[in-house]
């Protein structure tokens, strides 16, 4: 711009034809409802606790380890979590094996899950925070997550099962580092038992902490 | 400030109403020379078409084959706009003027064309069909065309304003058309000074047409531009009582009234008056309104608002915005209340957004080279509204490219980029004589604000040196932040998290540091 | 079990709640003294409650035997923007048998005594609903809505089986608006009905619309 004009032909550049510079009307930038997110991630490592609740027959109480990537602030990607189950009997389960063995004499052996491996992709619509009791913020998001889960149950349970696990999500942030995450997931998978091939479902509910890393604050 | 202010009101008012209508109006290119007579336009294919010729072509052509212009009618009503345009075109220019259907070719052409978005191209040839008047029955349409092209693109203001509609008689029009040239018309007149010729024009606007308080808008400012402050005040007060629906207008009014009781010093009503003011998009407008609040809260003593209206202009949508006057506004409050590091820590913020621009101005660089004096100058105003212009016309300019293979025939797409390329280079002219005044006024601001910060930083030194007695020293009570837990405001502390909806609505809370009293030890 | 692991993971996830929240506010004279500078947006509530007719509707998963499908409605009025009272709100079950009945007799060939247990089929409850948190969602970083977070504790009966018995509810939900009229809501709820001294825990996740007549806006 510091040349008169002296061409008749604009310059190559289509979004500065005509070489203005900085006085080019600048449109790239578009300011969305938040401006300057306080809290963003980029790597995030998370200890999760938690349980699948409706199993008739053993509750698994899960601990396990998370790695996510995020991609941008709405798309991430949870490479892994890889969570262990510890089983704890059930009343039903208990009344059954007694009824197996008075009448068979062979004790009985139901399925457990042993471990579950899973990779989500996870979107995040929604960020906001709420004031708690008008005196202090409080940042969350909600996410929604879905992605192919491995797992492993104890016989007669034959092998590794593949199913599909889909969930939602919230994180709350303690601080820039550190959140607190609740997911609500549905895990589906195959079951291959006794000959039969049928689906099953499995509604799981985990706590954790998460710390991130590499991310702006 | 208060200087600033009245040149910002009667310049903002003038500049506004000199564009007119439109969101972006500007002085126009020339049209380009029509080809001298007695040159033939070439009729086969891949002519190379006249550049920038709108008018007729020279007396003795060839008679144009109707059938072309009844295809190309057939094109346009089927939605196939690029063959209709390039139909209407061949049978204007290689057609007679006084061929049958020539004036409906242009009209038709330019609807064309605003229907492929080249809209400047198509204001040129309503123009024209408004100017030449050959076919009577097309004016009103063709005004009405240019008329809506005006209220929501910008457009070019010398071709259609000067050139068409101003020391024009139209005859008999629909009553909004005659509002529409009426308000042109009395605008024109009013820039020239012809006062009572404009108006005449004025009267004739009908009361609840959308151009009556733009009419009234324009004598306000130019009440206000020959210091009759208190007429403009109750104009101004009028316009934005007004139960016509026109909210730009009365928006328009109500910043114009807010500055000029600024002005006055009438500082409780400025303040009521920027409250009504309703600014939504993040743009240098809002910027502006935002620190004008912050400097009429200041005036006030409302020194936490005007510290919440400063705070918001660190949000990034106004990180770009020459405003060094924000700096000196907010080391000014921090040194009333005796913040003095806060205070210093804002001098050395402002050395280090305009350290490297001052720099290079001590240094004599040119204006042009320095990014923050570029800025400065192109962000509001004429030259702003000229800018995006050209943006609008480089954008059509591009879309000629895509109808290359329906027009190369009839080198319809080559007189259109010529046509663009003249109004861009017209508008760079333009915008080059602007610049240079804009960037000089804007280096000059940031020299006068280098002053006064330097002159600040002084005195922030001398106040905290200040000897005090200790005896009658007593720090200033005042009030804590209460903030109740069910209330029906809603408190959401600043973590360093703008959101655009909170920008207008942040609150300071600080404490006064300063001693009751001045009296100083001997 | 089942139900205590419910009952057990939402008072862990309250008791994180409370760690991690900060402490709660002094009541509205206690004064906050100030030195360096806090910076509020200090906004009118976009959205009040008054009078609030709530409609969804819900599951009950977490019984092995049965899953029961909920059709809830509730009439809660909204004393202040903090405190609310939910003057009667209630559900009716429709339950669903489960594989697990039909799976126990085609593997193992027993029959659960009595059909599994006994079984919700509605309930009645009454309580308090306790509003401390209000805020703003961005969706997609496009759209500005508003929500809250609200707790609930409420009692009242329950018919289940062939007995109806004294019930507590204690819960979680959020709301969002879709308009000054109209929110959404996400309730979850533990059921807790007591025919022992330790009661039985039911898991209770109600989805619904909110439909409330505004008290008028006080000024700031």
């Amino acid at each position: 711009m510091s040349t008169p004009i002296d061409s008749e032909q604009p310059a190559a550049d289509s979004n500065d034809p005509f070489g203005l510079g900085a006085a080019w009307p600048d449109s790239s930038t578009v300011f969305g409802v938040v401006q300057k997110r306080k809290y963003r991630l980029d790597h995030e490592l998370a200890v999760m606790g938690g349980v699948f609740p409706v199993d008739p027959y053993a509750k698994a109480v899960t601990a396990g380890l998370g790695y996510t990537v995020h991609l941008t602030d709405s798309v991430a990607w949870e490479l892994v979590r890889a969570s262990y189950a510890f089983n704890v009997h059930t009343t039903l389960r208990k009344k059954l094996e007694m009824t197996a063995l008075a009448q068979s004499g062979q004790a009985l052996r139901l399925p457990e899950l042993q471990w579950l491996v899973a990779s989500r992709l996870v979107l995040k619509p929604l960020y906001g925070k709420q004031a708690w009791f008008n005196t202090q913020v409080m940042h969350f998001e909600a996410s929604l997550s879905a992605g192919p889960a491995l797992l492993s149950r104890s016989a007669p349970a034959r092998g590794l099962g593949l199913g599909m696990d889909v969930g939602a999500g919230l994180r709350m942030w303690l601080s820039p580092a550190w959140s607190l995450r609740f997911d609500l997931g549905e895990l589906v998978f195959v079951d291959q038992q006794g000959g039969r091939v049928r689906p099953r479902q499995a509604i799981h509910v985990d706590f954790g902490l998460a710390a991130s890393f590499g991310g702006e604050s | 400030m208060k200087a600033r202010l009245l040149v910002i009101v009667v310049g903002l008012g003038l500049s506004w109403v000199g564009i007119g209508v439109g969101p972006g109006a500007v002085a126009a290119a020339p049209l380009a020379p029509v080809a001298p007579a007695g040159q033939k336009p070439a009729a086969s294919s891949g002519a190379d078409a006249d550049a920038g010729s709108v008018g007729p072509p020279a007396a003795g052509a060839d008679a144009i084959d109707p059938a072309i212009f009844t295809t190309a009618i057939e094109d346009y009503y089927a939605g196939r706009y690029a063959d209709a345009a390039a139909g209407f075109w061949g049978y204007v220019h290689f057609g007679d003027a006084a061929a049958e259907q020539y004036e409906w070719s242009q009209f038709f052409l330019a609807e064309s064309l605003r229907a492929l978005g080249m809209y400047h191209a198509a204001v040129q040839y309503y123009a024209t069909v408004a100017k030449t008047r050959q076919r009577p029955e097309i004016l009103p349409e063709a005004l009405r065309r240019l008329e809506t092209l005006a209220r929501e693109r910008p457009i070019s203001e010398g071709l259609v304003y000067d050139d068409v509609i101003y020391d024009s008689d139209f005859g008999a029009l629909p009553q909004e058309l005659v509002d529409w040239v009426g308000y042109v018309q009395g605008l024109r007149d009013y820039q020239h000074e012809f006062v009572a010729w404009g108006g005449r024009h004025f009267a004739g606007i009908g009361g609840t047409s959308r151009y009556r308080l733009q009419a009234d808008y324009v004598m306000a400012v130019h009440a206000l531009a020959h210091q009759r402050d208190d007429a403009a005040v109750t104009m101004l007060g009028t316009i934005v009582g007004s139960k016509v629906d026109d909210p730009v207008t009365k928006n328009r009014a109500q910043l114009a009234l807010a500055r000029l009781l600024f002005d006055l010093e009438r500082f409780p009503e400025a303040q009521a008056a920027y409250e009504r003011v309703q600014q939504i998009s993040l743009s240098f407008e809002q910027a502006q309104l935002l620190l004008e609040k912050a400097w009429t809260a200041y005036q006030g003593k409302d020194f936490r608002r005007a510290m919440g209206y400063l705070h918001a202009l660190d949000a990034p949508s106004y990180e770009r915005y020459f405003l060094p006057d924000a700096f000196l506004l907010r080391g000014l409050i921090f040194k009333e209340l005796c913040h003095f590091i806060a205070a210093k820590r804002v001098v050395r913020a402002f050395n280090s957004r305009y350290g490297r621009t001052l720099a290079g101005l001590h240094a004599r660089a040119p204006l042009a080279s320095l990014e923050r004096i570029v800025n400065g100058a192109t962000q509001e105003g004429e030259i702003a509204r000229r800018t995006a212009f050209m943006k609008t016309l480089a954008n059509e300019r591009l879309l000629v490219d895509r109808y290359d293979a329906a027009w190369e025939d009839t080198g319809l797409d080559k007189h259109l980029r010529r046509l663009y390329d003249l109004e861009l280079r017209e508008q760079r002219r333009a915008f080059e004589r602007a610049f240079e005044g804009e960037a000089d006024a804007v280096a000059k601001e940031l020299l006068v604000a280098d002053e006064q910060m330097r002159l600040l930083d002084y005195e922030i030194g001398l106040d905290i040196f200040k000897r005090l007695k200790i005896s009658s020293a007593r720090q200033t009570k005042e009030e804590a932040l209460e903030v109740p837990y069910d209330s029906a405001n809603v408190y959401y502390e600043f973590d360093d998290e703008y959101w655009s909806d909170e920008l207008h609505s942040y609150e300071y809370f600080i404490t006064n540091r300063c001693f009751d009293t001045a009296e100083v030890a001997p | 079990m089942r139900r205590g692991a419910v009952g057990l993971g939402l008072a862990v996830f309250a008791g994180c709640l409370a760690v991690a929240a900060p402490r709660l506010a002094s009541a509205s004279d206690e004064r906050l003294l100030w030195d360096a500078p806090r910076v509020f947006s200090i906004q009118p509530r976009p959205f009040r409650l008054g009078h609030e007719f709530q409609l969804g509707l819900g599951v009950l998963p977490t019984d092995a035997f049965y899953v029961g499908a909920v059709a809830a409605a509730s009439y809660t009025f909204h004393f202040t923007d903090f405190w609310a009272w939910e003057i009667a709100g209630g559900g009716y079950s429709l339950n669903f048998d489960t594989a697990l009945k039909s799976e126990l007799l085609n593997d193992y060939g027993v029959a659960p005594v009595g059909g599994g247990g006994e079984r919700i089929s509605a309930f009645v409850m009454s309580g308090l609903v306790v509003k401390p948190l209000f805020g703003k969602v961005a969706l997609w970083n496009d759209t500005l809505t508003y929500g809250e977070t609200f707790f609930t504790v409420s009692s009242g009966a329950m018919n289940k089986g062939k007995f109806t018995r004294f019930a507590m509810g204690l819960g979680v939900g959020l709301r969002l608006w879709w308009t000054p009229v109209v929110s959404w809501r996400i309730d979850l709820r533990d059921l807790m009905s007591f025919n022992r001294p330790l009661p039985e825990h039911s898991f209770f996740l109600l989805i619904s619309t909110a439909f409330s007549v505004a008290r008028a806006p006080e000024s700031k």
